[in-house]
């Protein structure tokens, strides 16, 4: 799941309250450093010279927040829920003006363990093994469109198309909603502009609406009728859980493996050598997936404080924001050797990418599963592909995502 | 306290104690045994803590549950007596318990 806001603009200064000593504010933005346009993670690792945690008053959803910078404090404010909630963290309701929570994703426990459990399984192993063929379907599909050509704009041709062909499958959605999605999904992720952010939010949700009250007249058996089907404590779920459900469904999983695929295959064209080993052993192709899910954790959170309470010595106090950057943990020096590098012998690598605690990325297996078809079939089907000389690739903070980036390769 | 023994992928066996209450994953975890990554943390949602229970203490601990078996079926090595050591709970019924951690995926 992601930040909501890929805000354009350096946030005004916010909000510093009283209890912030001095030395621990550090204004930074996961949105619009200058740096995140080049490299949002070397962005992020610096932050690791900085103090263990920071206060951050450019935090533009929230006025100003803590930064745990260590993957020991990271992982110790995603398993301690009884201290830090996850409610109104994403805020993609308000957009709308609305206020239902993002479901299971908002929801703290015991409230967010039902729901896990009820959605638990549709994204699961076996779920996941049934979706496949229809996946590495499409995958072929796209490459084999672009093979011949000789080169593509990545993100367009694969990187977004992808991941949202294999959200519609999973719905159940007919192809021809295909690319009013596509451009609902970059309007409202990265559009810059905020009145067509918000227009595509009522988009989105005016359509799953729709959805959701015809399926609940007809059933069809697909992920929608399951949910508005589904039961909680005997109860039919209400049309805001219903929402929350499906928008999340919608807005998490996405951005995300888009610009997972982004990082992955801009990485491979600039090492060629890992390029051709992955090609020469494909069995290694899923471990190499950790390693470079650590290396590019895109994937930025927030937690409010319960309680007052301390924190590696750190006062907080109740209602106050925690920024979770999950690259800040994946890419910390404390538990990584050379951090930066990709190193496809790695062990042990116990990254952030999918979070960590009960709010552990509900889809992990799904993305797993399709960032191992895609780089499976273009490793398969394309040889060495290079970023073509002399384009521009554009990469940004937020949600931390490729927006350009141009492949060429020797066409046979 | 209860203990466990626990055969790491070298082969090699650790005694552990801990807690009564707290689960395999987490004793090992407690431990510094960094091959088993128990990567969601505990709340039996990523797979990455899969350990084979010893035959003999198969009976006494238990199969896996519903959401359990969904994640178990993700590994190419799942066998008879597979679980996620974040499921097992170690109380004294389970003093004296072995596990080997599973291959890595």
């Amino acid at each position: 799941m992601g930040n909501t806001a890929t805000s354009p603009q350096w946030p005004a200064m916010g909000h510093i309250p009283d209890h912030v000593p001095a030395e621990l504010i550090k204004p930074f933005s996961f949105a619009g450093e200058p740096e995140m346009s080049r490299c949002p993670f070397s962005a992020t690792s610096r932050l690791h010279e900085g103090p263990r945690i920071f206060w951050n008053p450019a935090n533009p959803q929230f006025g100003g927040s803590w930064v745990p910078t260590r993957a020991e404090d990271i992982r110790y404010v995603l398993n301690t829920p009884s201290l830090f909630s996850n409610k109104g963290e994403a805020g993609f309701s308000g957009l709308v003006g609305e206020q239902w929570d993002l479901i299971p994703l908002e929801l703290d426990p015991p409230e967010h363990g039902k729901f896990r459990q009820l959605l638990n399984p549709l994204l699961a192993p076996p779920a996941v093994a049934k979706l496949t063929p229809g996946v590495t379907e499409r995958a072929v599909r796209l490459i084999e469109a672009v093979r011949a050509k000789g080169g593509c704009e990545f993100m367009d041709a694969f990187g977004r198309a992808f991941p949202i062909g294999v959200f519609m499958q999973l719905m159940g959605l007919p192809e021809e909603h295909y690319d009013t999605f596509v451009t609902w999904e970059f309007e409202l992720l990265h559009s810059g502009d905020m009145a067509r952010r918000v227009a595509a939010a009522v988009a989105i949700r005016d359509f799953l609406r729709t959805l959701a009250s015809e399926r609940r007249a007809n059933p069809t058996g697909d992920l929608t009728s399951f949910v508005v089907q589904a039961q909680i404590d005997g109860k039919d779920l209400s049309d805001d859980e219903v929402m929350g459900i499906l928008y999340l469904l919608f807005a998490g999983g996405l951005d995300t493996v888009a610009a997972s695929l982004g990082f992955f295959f801009r990485h491979l064209a600039e090492n060629p050598e890992q390029q051709t080993f992955l090609r020469e052993n494909p069995d290694r192709i899923d471990k190499s997936i950790e390693e470079m899910l650590r290396r590019f954790s895109v994937v930025t959170v927030h937690r409010m404080c319960k309680v007052d309470l301390e924190m590696a010595g750190v006062q907080m106090r109740a209602g106050d924001w925690i920024t979770i950057n999950d690259s800040l943990g994946s890419l910390d020096p404390a538990e990584f050797d050379e951090p930066m590098e990709v190193d496809l012998d790695r062990k042990n690598v116990r990254h952030l990418a999918f979070s960590f605690g009960p709010h552990f990325c509900m889809g992990s297996h799904l993305a797993r599963r399709e960032l191992s078809i895609a780089l499976h079939e273009w490793l398969a089907r394309v040889p060495t592909w290079r970023i073509r000389p002399g384009s521009p690739v554009q990469v940004h903070g937020g949600l931390f995502g490729v927006e350009h980036l141009e492949l060429e390769w020797d066409a046979a | 306290m209860p203990a466990i023994e626990v055969t790491t992928r070298d082969g090699a066996k650790t005694q552990l104690r801990g807690a009564s209450g707290l689960s395999v994953m987490e004793m090992i975890r407690d431990a510094g045994i960094d091959e088993l990554l128990a990567l969601c943390g505990g709340c039996c949602s990523c797979a990455t803590c899969h350990v084979f229970v010893d035959p003999a203490w198969s009976e006494r601990v238990g199969g896996p549950g519903i959401d359990e078996s969904d994640l178990l079926d993700s590994s190419s090595s799942r066998g008879p007596t597979s679980r996620l050591s974040c499921q097992i709970t170690v109380g004294p019924e389970l003093d004296g318990l072995q596990v080997t951690i599973a291959p890595e995926d």
